[in-house]
């Protein structure tokens, strides 16, 4: 049986998860209406209305925006409740979550470089997640955690 | 050049954003959807708080932003350069937010910040 401590640790652990897992969803939705919308080569006002509208009626747009909307939900309570030096570290994994999901759903190239660059993140979250996860999950340890 | 003026505001208007909405939310108080009738309650505070509502607001420029750059660029690149509020939120949690920042989590977010730069290369 888990003691009080330890459920404050895990619904914490359960809201950034799904913090960083929708953020990346919601990127990659975004990523596949803006392709089918096309590149830009340049911008002129007239253009840019036209552009505005074609994003907005995009379903794939419109999907990555309703997922948006719900991080930015579970980001505020996650930093009503958690330092922002601990909620943005473990958020960054999403960088390496975004390239992953983008060459296997959206079948992007990713250059060695970019591989490399994922797995430095993926430590330094390791590593900040690591030294303050405890510290954190305790700040104000009310019993107000009811997400 | 486009992208990277993109860039710029995105970053700016995040940064702006993570410091406006953590000093608003934090004096309102815990934010929790449960129980639900004191939802409307607690929406309310938010809505009239003006540190949240400019923070919202610069949120809203920057994800505008990172739609446009995504006309112009693949996620894998947009995303990670996007991270360049890292260490600027850092150092705002360390000096605006007064919150204690060990030395290994600067260490982690060296690391961090490296990998970022790396996957943001072209």
């Amino acid at each position: 049986m888990l003691i009080k401590s330890d459920q404050i640790l895990l619904k914490n652990l359960i809201l950034i998860g799904a913090l960083v897992l929708l953020q990346v969803l919601g990127n990659i939705s975004l990523s596949r209406g803006m392709r089918q919308i096309g590149k830009a080569i340049t911008v002129t006002p007239d253009k840019l209305i036209l552009l505005g509208m074609q994003t907005l009626s995009n379903p794939w747009v419109l999907l990555g925006i309703g997922i948006q909307i719900i991080c930015l939900v579970l980001y505020m309570s996650a930093i009503s409740r958690l330092d922002l030096s601990y909620v943005l570290p473990i958020m960054s994994s999403s960088y390496v979550l975004t390239t992953l999901f983008a060459w296997i759903i959206l079948e992007e190239k990713i250059a060695p470089n970019r591989w490399i660059g994922s797995l430095l993140v993926s430590i330094g979250v390791m590593l900040a997640g690591l030294t303050s996860i405890k510290q954190s999950s305790f700040r104000g340890s009310s019993d107000d955690v009811n997400l | 050049m486009m992208t990277w003026l993109a860039l710029l505001v995105l970053v700016v208007t995040d940064c702006t954003s993570t410091i406006l909405m953590v000093k608003g939310v934090r004096d309102i108080g815990k934010f929790t959807i449960f129980p639900i009738h004191k939802l409307p309650k607690l929406i309310h505070r938010v809505v009239t708080d003006l540190r949240v509502v400019l923070g919202i607001f610069n949120m809203t420029i920057a994800f505008f932003m990172l739609i446009f750059l995504l006309l112009y660029a693949d996620i894998s690149f947009v995303w990670p350069a996007t991270a360049l509020t890292e260490p600027i939120n850092m150092l705002s949690s360390k000096f605006i937010l007064k919150e204690r920042v060990t030395r290994l989590r600067w260490f982690s977010m060296v690391f961090i910040f490296l990998g970022v730069t790396l996957i943001s290369i072209n």
